[in-house]
């Protein structure tokens, strides 16, 4: 205790990691919210906002083809034209249909397969 | 227009509660200093009330607010003496920035801004100064640093001409005072004598206490009335100080593995220092971030000096001088439209990052270093200047009997 006191090095005692860690607590508790607050109200977050809060998805990428590549829309391949486009000026209280509440199980069955299923851009094109 | 006796009121409480700050530096600077120089440090404050009143009235005022740029001044640099003596601060006079409010009480306001500005260098070379130098250091500081300052930020000189904003005194204060006092350092050099460690913490608290209740007349009193931006400096104040005091007590916690006193009031002053520049200007989140990082860059300051082995004794520099910069730097970013009042003059707005303009940035980044460049090397040189006339520092003989005694044949402790 008396080696505590005079501030010699060694482990820290519990009673100092928990002096340290409540006042770690309190500054970040109040820390974070603030500089939450500030910048929530920056115009360079509110165009990075605004370009996630886009009211519909993106074109879908075109599975590739015979011999042709997978087509990758341009609003994927660079998003920075999210931000310049009309989308990305769009208020965030738009609704935004979801394309998975389109159908119900009452509707007729969907020729070409079920909504939602994508090929992934990843995945190697099919063989032919 | 008749006067507005809310905001004069207010007004004259806020000049009594800043010069109530002088006295309250005396204090906190005595308790650091050893037994045998705390009269010494004291008086170097409390002869400011006394030296400035007479300096203010001969000719400050009127260097700092007579004439602007492009109209009588000195280049935008310097006001010119058409107000010397007070002429032409009559009974019926308006207020340059409250018509409401009479010139008298601006006058007074201001004087006690001058008045405790050059005290706060006496930290940097304490134990190390011999009286009759500092005398003429205190008239020449004012005459060729403040008086010019203040003119380019408050009395329509170039900084002010050129959109650059300082709420209650970033730039003209702290950041001026904080790096006279850094070169103040390098000048006198590093004390001799033994007589180095603080001798009173309670003294420094009570400093301490003084100098945070005098600093809400200091920010919230810079709105020069009663409206609700007063409201809000008031508040910015204590919320930079409050967040800042326990902030360097954490870091002091983790690197020194004692929760010090001192440290925590140091932090206060810190926090107090750095939102000095934005206590108007920014919102209440805003301030709370300025007071964690205020303690953080002057902790790392103080740090820095000390592991370079400048003596600056008190941290002048590392506490005022940093705080001073950062806040001036910050309120570029946390400067924002939405925390001021609507109908206000364009020009009094001061919006920075957080509303997406840069532009403010550059010009407080800009301002904060020209006043440092300015103040350390017009202090250099003024020094330099003084020791041709007098000595400035005390022999080593001197010192180790402690300027108390030598200086002023008195002593603080029988």
């Amino acid at each position: 205790m008396a080696a505590r006191r005079e501030g010699n090095p060694g482990r820290r005692p519990a009673d100092e990691k928990a002096g340290i860690l409540f006042l770690v607590a309190i500054l970040a508790s109040a820390f974070f919210p603030a500089v939450l607050a500030e910048f929530d109200s920056a115009a360079l977050l509110k165009a990075v906002a605004a370009a996630m809060a886009q009211p519909k998805l993106p074109e879908r990428i075109a599975p590739a083809g015979a011999g042709q590549p997978a087509t990758i829309p341009e609003t994927i391949a660079y998003p920075t034209l999210l931000a310049e486009g009309p989308i990305a000026t769009a208020t965030t209280t738009e609704a935004s249909p979801d394309p998975l509440d389109v159908l119900s199980p009452s509707d007729p069955p969907c020729p070409q397969g079920p909504p939602g299923l994508l090929p992934s851009p990843r995945a190697p094109p099919p063989l032919a | 227009m008749p006067i507005d006796t809310g905001s004069t009121g207010f007004m004259l409480i806020a000049t009594a509660l800043v010069m109530f700050m002088t006295p309250g530096l005396a204090f906190f600077y005595g308790g650091l200093v050893g037994r045998k120089n705390v009269l010494t440090i004291m008086f170097q404050s409390f002869i400011s009330l006394g030296i400035t009143t007479v300096i203010w009235f001969i000719c400050g005022y009127s260097l700092c607010f007579s004439g602007s740029l492009g109209h009588g001044d000195l280049a935008g640099i310097v006001g010119n003496l058409d107000m010397a003596f007070f002429r032409g601060v009559d009974l019926m006079g308006p207020s340059p920035m409250n018509p409401g409010v009479p010139v008298m009480v601006f006058v007074a306001y201001q004087m006690m801004f001058a008045i405790i500005t050059p005290a706060l260098i006496t930290g940097a070379f304490a134990n190390r100064v011999r009286f009759p130098a500092y005398l003429l250091f205190l008239v020449a500081w004012l005459i060729l640093v403040y008086f010019p300052l203040v003119h380019m930020v408050w009395g329509g000189g170039l900084l002010a001409a050129w959109g650059v904003h300082d709420f209650a005194g970033g730039i003209v204060v702290h950041t001026s005072a904080g790096f006279a006092a850094f070169a103040s350092v390098l000048y006198v050099g590093k004390r001799k004598a033994s007589d180095k460690g603080l001798h009173s913490l309670p003294l420094v608290a009570l400093g301490t206490a003084i100098l945070w209740f005098g600093w809400y007349g200091f920010n919230a009193g810079s709105e020069f009335g009663v409206d609700r931006i007063t409201g809000l400096a008031f508040l910015n104040t204590d919320l930079a100080a409050s967040f800042a005091g326990p902030t360097w007590l954490l870091l002091d916690w983790i690197f020194t593995r004692k929760p010090r006193f001192l440290g925590f009031l140091t932090g206060c002053v810190a926090g107090l220092a750095t939102i000095t520049p934005c206590a108007g200007f920014v919102s209440t989140p805003s301030a709370v971030i300025i007071g964690i990082l205020a303690s953080a860059a002057c902790y790392l300051a103080v740090h820095l000096k000390n592991k370079a082995g400048l003596d600056d004794a008190l941290d002048v520099f590392g506490v005022h001088g940093v705080g001073g910069f950062l806040g001036t730097i910050l309120l570029g970013v946390f400067g924002t439209a939405a925390m001021t009042l609507p109908g206000r003059d364009p020009s009094l707005l001061a919006s920075g990052l957080v509303d997406g303009h840069a532009d403010l940035l550059v010009k407080q980044s800009v301002a904060a270093c020209g006043t440092a460049v300015y103040a350390f090397l017009f202090t250099l040189l003024m020094l330099w200047a003084i020791n041709k006339v007098t000595t400035v520092r005390v022999s080593e003989k001197e010192e180790l009997a402690g300027l108390d005694m030598i200086e002023h044949g008195e002593e603080a402790y029988v």
